[in-house]
């Protein structure tokens, strides 16, 4: 029997006051003048998903990356033009530019192995399921996603998910087709499905 | 993962649209949903913020602080270079400014000069080097004579002085021969005859020196030589040839001495580009907008925000 606390839809979105598009103008307009009020509402808005992100790919480096980042931000905001969804299309396009910057600088593919952790809490087979996932954190979550899919499948999808971005978006960030990130956000699902879920697998 | 990437026996089966829709998170999994576990691992992935992942906020306000100050210095480092550039060019504009009041005030002597093409001979004649360390006892030693006649202003007027260094100007401007003292520069030769005569009796009664009257005719600037020919060739002294003078000569016999803002307005125009200017544009932002954004520290916003994520 599995048992499966009410998701509602209001969970699956990035929940902000930024939704409304008057809003977010003025919270760049006062970022843009030094404003600490607007600078600080995008920094809770978006900071714990940057660092989700970038932690599961680099956990060491990921604070100092954030930091590049919201520097990035900090200087080019002056010359941004988009709604909220563009600004998130835009911090996180800085994301993964100063990753690679990083990678490229430590001459390495993929540093950090995943945390054992992650796995010893995965429950046996004939545990209820909810009882790990449900108390999963937000990182290992992100981290768990970045174990057990491919490194593209993990970015397009951690992409999708944490900066609520979508297929276009990504498309652009990766610089590949729209198709492609279908495809590939198709096969995350899938693999994560099964990785997941072993009761909603059947074993052939 | 070899084995995971074969997916055909994974169900239920997910379309791309359950994948999408998913991902976009536009709708939730019921109850009874087989993918309640992605969706829980997706749920975790967009959960609140925590105290540990709000770190780091400090330096990003100093970051979007320094921006609105200075926006230039984080863009392109290209840009300082042209910084550098335009503030020559004020510094340029500047000099401009005063070179082009030099000419006005020669202008109000009735004679446009030609300011590059001319020696300067006699500028530092009238108050020589010797003559200023004699005289300054108390004063600072001056390099330049029209340093030292702004010292002595209270002995000759600014009015004398500015009149008399616009002729001096005129006499600059002529190639050595001095401008027509019967002409509309009389006023102003004599003038500056007459600070000349005043300063070097005051300096004889101070130190006991030579008075401009023993002094040869032949070692005066050529203008005062031929503003001295010309009382001589009219049978009077120079006092008395120049009783007549009048600013701009006999055809500006009405006009006033107030009349010549040319004579001024060098000191005004020459000071405020370069002095006020630049201080205002690169001080003033520099001091109170980083002021700014550390007095304001958001007492709201973290209630803000937590609203923002408050819902698990």
């Amino acid at each position: 029997m599995v048992t499966v606390r009410h998701v509602s839809a209001d969970d699956f979105r990035v929940r902000s006051k930024f939704q409304d598009p008057s809003k977010f103008d003025d919270v760049i307009a006062g970022a843009r003048a030094g404003d600490p009020r607007a600078v600080e509402h995008l920094f809770h808005e978006l900071q714990p998903r940057l660092l989700r992100f970038l932690r599961s790919q680099e956990s060491r480096a990921a604070d100092d990356i954030a930091a590049e980042v919201w520097l990035a931000v900090a200087s080019g905001i002056a010359k941004f033009d988009g709604d909220w969804s563009d600004f998130r299309a835009w911090l996180f396009a800085i994301a993964r530019r100063r990753l690679a910057d990083h990678r490229r600088t430590a001459v390495r593919r993929r540093t950090d192995v995943v945390e054992e952790t992650v796995f010893e809490h995965r429950p046996a087979d004939d545990k209820p399921e909810t009882e790990a996932l449900e108390n999963l954190s937000a990182q290992q979550a992100a981290t768990l996603i970045t174990s057990v899919l491919s490194g593209e499948q993990a970015e397009v999808l951690l992409l999708r998910v944490l900066a609520d971005l979508d297929v276009e978006q990504v498309a652009s960030i990766v610089r590949r087709p729209p198709n492609w990130v279908r495809v590939t956000q198709h096969r995350a699902v899938r693999t994560l499905v099964k990785r997941l879920g072993p009761k909603i697998v059947v074993m052939r | 993962m070899s084995n995971w990437d074969d997916l055909d026996d994974v169900t239920p089966r997910i379309s791309n649209e359950d994948a999408e829709r998913m991902l976009s998170g536009a709708s939730g999994i019921d109850e009874t949903h087989d993918l309640a576990d992605l969706n829980a691992v997706l749920g975790a992935l967009r959960g609140p913020a925590e105290a540990a992942e709000l770190t780091g906020l400090q330096s990003v306000l100093v970051a979007f602080g320094a921006a609105a100050v200075t926006p230039i210095d984080l863009s392109t480092p290209r840009t300082r270079p042209m910084m550098k550039k335009l503030l020559t060019g004020k510094a340029l504009a500047a000099i401009g400014v005063i070179t082009l009041a030099s000419a006005g005030a020669a202008a109000a002597a009735g004679v446009v000069p030609t300011p590059f093409s001319a020696p300067r001979p006699s500028v530092a004649k009238p108050v020589d080097a010797d003559d200023q360390t004699d005289e300054t006892v108390s004063d600072e030693a001056s390099a330049t004579p029209t340093t030292a006649e702004a010292d002595e202003t209270t002995e000759i007027d600014a009015t004398e002085t500015d009149a008399a260094q616009g002729a001096l100007d005129v006499a600059d401007s002529t190639d050595g021969q001095g401008p027509d003292v019967n002409g509309p520069a009389k006023f102003g030769l004599c003038t500056a005859y007459a600070a000349r005569t005043k300063h070097d009796t005051t300096t004889t009664t101070a130190v006991g020196g030579a008075t401009p009257a023993a002094e040869p005719v032949s070692d005066l600037p050529v203008p005062f030589q031929s503003l001295s020919d010309a009382a001589d060739a009219a049978g009077q002294t120079v006092a008395d040839f120049c009783a007549d003078a009048v600013p701009g000569g006999a055809d500006h016999a009405d006009a006033k001495a107030g009349d010549n803002p040319s004579a001024t307005a060098p000191g005004k125009a020459g000071d405020n580009p370069s002095v006020t200017a630049p201080g205002k544009s690169d001080d003033n932002p520099s001091v109170t907008a980083p002021g700014k954004s550390n007095d304001n520290p958001s007492a709201t916003a973290p209630g803000e925000s937590g609203e923002t994520h408050g819902k698990p």
